[in-house]
């Protein structure tokens, strides 16, 4: 018992300084997660609770439109609470809400309640922990105990991370933590378990897919280096392990695909974005849709398919940029990081919780480039800037507003409308320009240091500085 | 190995959550008896127990005649401002579908490109789903149609394509004005979800067509979020539309689960008044009777659950 206890104590508590941020940054997190909600990304996750509750499974109403893993986790939460608490509880239709739910596009009056927010949000707070904890584990191996409880206060008290997990309601922290520990198994040739993370990650969002495009690539030089070298025996020990960690990742969803595949159908039409726009190419989106409210969403791009294989095949040709001097070391970690950083630039909607994708490679990394770290810094800010300027910062108070009181529902509609239509088309404008910054942003992290004019400006600036104070 | 093997067990649960979500559906399934003739019938019926109380609807449509079709949704129009776009009738498939199976409907869904209109009109009597302008020529066609016995859903103002014409059917489409009053109604007792359509048929000209009105009432007066017509032999069940954003007003999801049911429940066939009786089912479920009396007629009756963690409906027909 004694043993288990200072296990648990080693795994949570592996610093005091760590304990403190993690006390710091839960009791945060639990506060907030109950009164805030992103009402048009919350609706799915109740459709998704509430049909698995009546027996028609997370897809029954359509609703619902992310893979299904992130439904599974949820379930046996909502399940056991359902048999104490009525599941019609669990939100609250708001007429109040239609007028300005029509007028941005971007809000459903469909307010969830603080116990059902609260419930949806653990398993996401769950993970940023479990991210912190394992870039506290690895940069602690890697390059000892400082830099490792700086990775996790970088994370775990970054503010988007905070925002994302615990306001938004958005559970890309999930598939962030699945692409880690399928990048750092994949450096401590834990084949196995690189695949099996990687796989559990796609089928909670997709974008670990490109991870593995890019392991891949990696596993067939090694298997190509292994023959040449005669090693027959062990060459295909690598793929094949990585390949069943993923086919065993599937068992998590086998149900669902014997009973129907519709909803891969779901996920692949209704689930992908017919618009554009962003922190990427298509920054300049909201600006050029006229300011027709939608934020660039609607325009009904037809090459989102083109964009789909341009995305594989830029994480191919990235794959063997990165690796064609070796898979050893860090390459895995570069490749992880620059991969995504490439589809994210080049994808058709990088929203600012997709930053997380990107954040625990950049920690990582940042152990041994600190040029890093003011680029996550900046991508916080602007991703937090961005999410508050889509739809104001009221729009992700109505749990407070709908079952406290403390203001109304009418106030939030009110200030929401101001900023939407009030603002005329400087609301496009600084979505604009904040898209476009994160792109900047983004295209200088794969960057070799010397074409990174991002760490060249800092460092010109920090050293004026210092020349100014010497 | 001991990460492999948390993450093995990590598995394991989230096979078992899988399992139970696919196929752990806790609810009986409500039971429906009719006996009777010549008009006048006893209903008895019985709602499954639950962890929860729930709301539940019984409906009885006075019918001459009552048939169920596949449901064919036509995809046509650019999306202007009063027609659906082509991805809300795209969601109007996807959540129709979804809403018939849950319902344990054997009607199917199928998506109708104005091409192959001419060839379904020809095929015979259907159900046809109409939210957006379709070329000016097949106008009459689908008129002849329902006169023949077809069943034209019209979502918003231009779901009939014949509306207007000379002998044919005049409704027009007024700005809905939503004043959030639902409670006491009957659309509110049969759990319609469509509240708040832009557009919605005009009152008086349902009733000047010899309609029924089933959905809510504007907060003017003027405007009706669904009616049904006959035509001919056929019918036009009219909601108001387009469908658009937002979730639970006008998009999709609510006139899915609005025309599952009240097609499945023969309300396009309503020769009479519709009977609606709200049930507060309590968790340990509900038995009851009902007399629906509809002389000369037969009667179709459905009992459903309202709410969302329920999926629970029923039907039987008794002809005349």
């Amino acid at each position: 018992m004694a043993r288990a206890l200072g296990s648990v104590r080693r795994l949570l508590a592996p610093s005091p300084l760590v304990l403190r941020a993690l006390i710091i940054g839960l009791a945060v997190r639990l506060l907030l997660a109950p009164w805030t909600s992103y009402p048009y990304d919350a609706y799915p996750f109740y459709g998704a609770v509430v049909s698995s509750l009546a027996g028609t499974g997370p897809y029954g109403n359509v609703l619902f439109t992310y893979p299904p893993l992130f439904s599974a986790i949820l379930f046996p939460f909502f399940w056991s609470v359902s048999q104490f608490m009525d599941p019609a509880s669990f939100g609250a239709f708001v007429p109040a809400m239609i007028g300005v739910s029509r007028a941005t596009g971007m809000i459903v009056p469909f307010v969830t309640s603080p116990a059902f927010n609260l419930l949806f949000k653990l398993p996401i707070i769950v993970g940023d922990m479990l991210v912190a904890l394992t870039l506290h584990r690895a940069v602690d191996r890697w390059k000892g105990r400082e830099a490792a409880d700086t990775a996790f206060l970088v994370w775990f008290l970054n503010p988007l991370v905070i925002f994302v997990s615990s306001v938004h309601g958005q559970f890309d922290a999930l598939a962030a933590y699945c692409g880690l520990v399928g990048t750092l198994g994949f450096m401590d040739r834990r084949y196995l378990l690189s695949g099996l993370s990687l796989g559990l990650g796609v089928l909670l969002k997709l974008f670990p897919a490109y991870i593995i495009l890019g392991l891949g690539v990696a596993l067939l030089i090694q298997l190509h280096a292994a023959l040449r070298e005669g090693k027959r025996a062990s060459a295909l020990r690598p793929a094949l392990a990585f390949l069943g960690g993923g086919a065993l990742s599937l068992l998590t969803i086998a149900p669902l695909l014997l009973r129907s595949r519709s909803f891969l159908d779901y996920i692949m039409r209704r689930g992908t974005y017919s618009s554009v726009g962003g922190m990427n190419v298509w920054f300049a989106a909201p600006l050029l849709s006229g300011g027709d409210g939608t934020g660039g969403a609607g325009s009904g791009v037809p090459f989102n398919t083109i964009l789909l294989l341009l995305g594989i095949a830029l994480a191919l040709l990235v794959a063997y940029l990165v690796l064609r001097k070796g898979c050893e070391g860090e390459r895995p970690l570069l490749l992880s990081t620059a991969v995504l950083t490439v589809v994210m630039v080049t994808q058709a909607v990088t929203n600012p919780q997709h930053l997380l994708w990107l954040f625990p490679f950049l920690v990582m990394l940042s152990a041994a480039h600190p040029r890093m770290l003011p680029k996550m810094y900046a991508l916080s800010i602007l991703g937090l800037l961005y999410l508050l300027c889509l739809q104001s910062g009221f729009v992700f108070l109505y749990p407070l507003a709908q079952f406290t009181g403390l203001v109304s529902v009418e106030a939030l509609n009110q200030g929401i409308e101001v900023f939407f239509i009030g603002t005329g088309g400087i609301r496009e404008l600084v979505l604009s320009v904040l898209g476009g910054a994160g792109f900047l942003v983004l295209l200088t992290v794969p960057l070799p240091p010397r074409l990174d004019l991002m760490d060249r400006a800092i460092t010109r600036i920090t050293s004026r500085r210092e020349g100014d104070e010497g | 190995m001991r990460a492999e093997a948390i993450v093995g067990v990590l598995v394991a649960a989230l096979f078992v959550s899988s399992a139970l979500m696919t196929y752990g559906g806790p609810q009986g399934a409500p039971v429906l008896e009719v006996d009777g003739s010549d008009g006048a019938f006893h209903v008895t019926y019985s709602m499954p127990s639950s962890a929860h109380g729930y709301q539940a609807t019984i409906v009885a449509v006075p019918v001459v005649e009552c048939r169920t079709d596949d449901v064919y949704v036509l995809m046509s129009g650019q999306g202007g401002r009063s027609e659906s776009a082509p991805a809300n009738i795209q969601g109007l498939v996807d959540h129709l579908s979804a809403e018939l199976r849950n319902i344990r409907s054997s009607s199917r869904v199928v998506l109708l490109d104005e091409a192959d209109l001419g060839p379904y009109l020809a095929s015979g009597n259907g159900t046809l789903v109409v939210s957006s302008s379709i070329e000016e020529g097949m106008a009459g066609a689908v008129g002849a149609w329902v006169r023949e016995g077809g069943v034209l859903v019209a979502i918003g103002p231009h779901g009939i394509p014949f509306n207007g014409q000379e002998g044919s059917l005049a409704i027009s489409f007024l700005p809905f004005v939503f004043n959030g009053a639902l409670e006491g109604t009957t659309a509110y007792d049969m759990g319609l979800r469509t509240v708040c359509p832009s557009y919605a048929p005009s009152t008086a000209d349902i009733v000047a067509s010899s309609g029924s009105l089933l959905g809510y009432t504007s907060g003017d007066g003027a405007s009706n979020t669904m009616g049904v017509v006959p035509l001919g032999l056929g019918r036009v069940l009219v909601m108001g539309g387009p469908i658009e954003p937002p979730f639970l007003a006008s998009m999709e999801d609510v006139f899915a689960w609005d025309l599952a049911r009240c097609l499945e429940a023969g309300v396009q066939w309503a020769a009479g008044p519709v009977l609606v009786e709200g049930l507060n089912v309590p968790s340990e479920g509900l038995e009851g009777s009902f007399a629906p009396s509809a002389p000369g007629m037969g009667v179709k009756v459905s009992i459903y659950s309202q709410d969302d963690a329920h999926a629970l409906f029923s039907s039987v027909l008794v002809r005349a």
